[in-house]
């Protein structure tokens, strides 16, 4: 799994690449947790297009994030899953879970 | 350059310096005591050639050449006698004092040059040579400090075997002053005790690899001590035939690789027992009943998973099964997996509630919600998908509630097989909405098929997934089969797939047959 990082002005884009399994994770995920809890950004985007492959390790992982994001006022979304992935959060009914958050009304 | 003239008479070193103007720099001195101190002097400019007056008082010039001769800090400055006497005694004491060349008084003046000329020539050719010597010099004491201080040892044996060279490192590396060996045969005798090491060590020695070609291998060998040690040698050869011997001392290198796979060996033997655990809390294979039957395959995962599985009695009249992959695997997944498995017990009052003196089998959505409050992600930082599912045997009515899990597949006595439809989110997510109730009404003769998604997520070697169409293709050739031919015609296709290979994931294949109401 290789990580790359881009900041943007509401959203810090963490794209993954390559296949997130549980070797992948043990390695990578004290990175984009350091990554996504730098970032001055209120959102993290995961964006997955160039993951090959993802098993339940994978998952997890992006769970423990998403939890870690909404501990720390951030939200954590996933952007451009390939069919096999989107195929994946569907058969565990996550996909809503990882889906962007829907603008609510302004908070003061 | 700087040419000194030495002359006691003002006039004539004024017509000098007026001849040689345009030859490099000038320093006149009245006396060659002047002129001695002045060249032994480091603080003044270094002299390339003396032009020395014979006869002069205090000192002559003959003597004055003797001495700078004598010094060897002078003596590489050539010396050109100026004097009125021309005769053979004088040339000849010029000569013997160490002068290089004589002019006769007065000079004429291209005489005097060319004869100039030529010493500095022959001066800057001796300093080249002596700065060179002097760069070689530095280059061999660098060379020897390398060697000296290097932690290899390397050593040079001629074609004869006798070494040419031993570096101080061969000392430090196997404990014995370097002149212990004189020989590359000797050196194998005393510390190389290891029979097949010192013969193959003794075959390099004898045939040598080409040259440009370098051998590496590992060898045990001895210490001064007897302790036993390991080395790797180089052997490469050099244009000449003598061959380089580069050797480092390989044993802390070595101990930790022993180290580590007896580590290795210690945590492959936990993640055996730790497997062996989970297989044996894997139903037994028996038909349960009149009414039931069912017939599984596991294949376990090199590292062990996090699948289990079971199918148990659940009060009088019911039946009970279920299926659960953990995330992840290794022996935290699998350690999960059997908190589950003993959540779920038959006896516990997770699956039936005992109120009243009835016993009542809790509903399957009911079950998964109490695992979800159980088994919080927050936890174990782990999630799992589970199906699970009841069957009253009495009239084949079957409830379940599906988490996250494959779909399994209804496949009916008659008709075509479906998967079932009814899904909710893996187990571990408060914030999630519940998994729904779902139910299905068995018929004589219908099965069910519970598969992990390690076999679909299977790969060949090609890189390419078994894939659910196969499963689904294969599941349908064998619909009519008993249920174990069907599970085991899909055991055999995703070993056939594999090829041997252990999967990535736990491989876990669960088929119920409903055969007849109980009566």
């Amino acid at each position: 799994m290789q990580v790359t990082c881009e900041e943007m002005d509401t959203a810090l884009v963490v794209r993954l690449s390559g296949e997130i399994i549980m070797d992948a994770v043990t390695e990578c995920r004290a990175e984009v947790e350091r990554l996504a809890l730098a970032s001055a950004a209120p959102a993290v985007v995961v964006d997955l297009s160039a993951v090959a492959f993802m098993d339940s390790s994978g998952v997890g992982f992006l769970i423990g994030l998403r939890r870690l994001c909404q501990d720390h006022d951030k939200t954590l979304s996933l952007a451009n899953p390939t069919p096999a992935i989107k195929k994946l959060l569907a058969m565990l009914r996550l996909t809503d879970y990882f889906a962007a958050p829907q603008p609510g009304p302004a908070r003061s | 350059m700087r040419i000194a003239v030495v002359d006691d008479s003002e006039t004539f070193r004024a017509y000098l310096q007026g001849l040689l103007a345009g030859r490099g720099e000038l320093s006149a001195f009245d006396t060659a005591g002047d002129c001695l101190a002045a060249l032994a002097d480091p603080a003044q400019p270094p002299v390339d050639l003396v032009l020395m007056d014979l006869i002069m008082p205090v000192m002559d010039g003959l003597e004055a050449t003797r001495r700078i001769k004598a010094n060897p800090a002078t003596a590489d400055i050539p010396v050109i006698m100026v004097t009125v006497s021309d005769d053979d005694a004088s040339l000849s004491e010029a000569f013997a004092a160490g002068a290089m060349d004589y002019i006769q008084k007065p000079p004429r003046k291209p005489e005097l040059l060319a004869r100039v000329d030529s010493a500095l020539r022959l001066k800057a050719a001796i300093d080249a040579r002596k700065a060179r010597e002097r760069e070689i010099k530095a280059e061999k004491e660098y060379i020897a400090a390398i060697l000296e201080y290097s932690h290899d040892g390397i050593a040079v044996a001629g074609p004869d075997s006798r070494f040419t060279f031993v570096s101080p490192g061969m000392e430090r590396i196997f404990g014995l002053p370097a002149d212990t060996y004189t020989t590359a045969d000797r050196w194998l005798d005393i510390v190389f005790p290891d029979r097949a090491a010192r013969d193959d060590l003794a075959d390099i020695v004898a045939h040598r690899p080409a040259p440009g070609h370098v051998w590496r291998r590992l060898y045990p060998f001895a210490d001064k001590n007897g302790q036993r040690r390991a080395c790797q040698i180089h052997f490469s050869t050099m244009p000449s035939g003598d061959l380089i011997i580069n050797i480092q001392d390989m044993t802390l290198f070595e101990k930790q690789k022993e180290d580590l796979v007896k580590k290795h060996n210690r945590h492959q033997k936990d993640l055996d027992a730790a497997a062996e655990i989970q297989q044996s809390l894997l139903p037994r294979r028996f038909t349960m009943s009149d009414s039931l039957r069912f017939a599984w395959e596991f294949v376990p995962c090199d590292n062990i998973g996090g699948d289990i599985f079971n199918v148990f009695p659940l009060g009088p009249h019911h039946v009970g099964l279920y299926m659960l992959d953990v995330s992840g695997h290794g022996v935290a997944s699998s350690l999960v997996a059997h908190s589950v498995y003993n959540f779920m017990h038959y006896q516990r009052s997770t699956l039936v509630d005992r109120t009243g003196g009835a016993i009542d089998v809790v509903p399957p959505e009911t079950v998964l919600s109490r695992l979800n409050d159980e088994f919080p992600f927050t936890k174990f930082q782990k999630f799992f998908t589970i199906f699970y599912m009841t069957i009253d045997l009495r009239d084949g009515r079957a409830r379940y509630g599906n988490a996250g899990h494959p779909a399994p597949w209804h496949i009916p006595a008659r008709g075509p097989m479906a998967e079932l439809p009814t899904r909710g989110p893996i187990i571990g997510l408060a914030d999630l909405p519940p998994v729904p109730p779902g139910e299905l009404l068995l018929a004589s003769g219908d099965k069910l098929l519970a598969i992990s998604d390690g076999l679909a997520d299977s790969r060949d070697a090609k890189g390419e997934s078994f894939g659910e169409e196969r499963i689904a293709a294969i599941a349908a050739a064998q619909a009519r089969e008993p249920v174990d031919v069907l599970v085991a015609a899909l055991r055999r296709a995703a070993d056939d797939f594999r090829q041997a290979a252990p999967p990535r994931d736990d491989l876990s294949l669960l088929g119920v047959e409903f055969i007849r109401p109980k009566a």
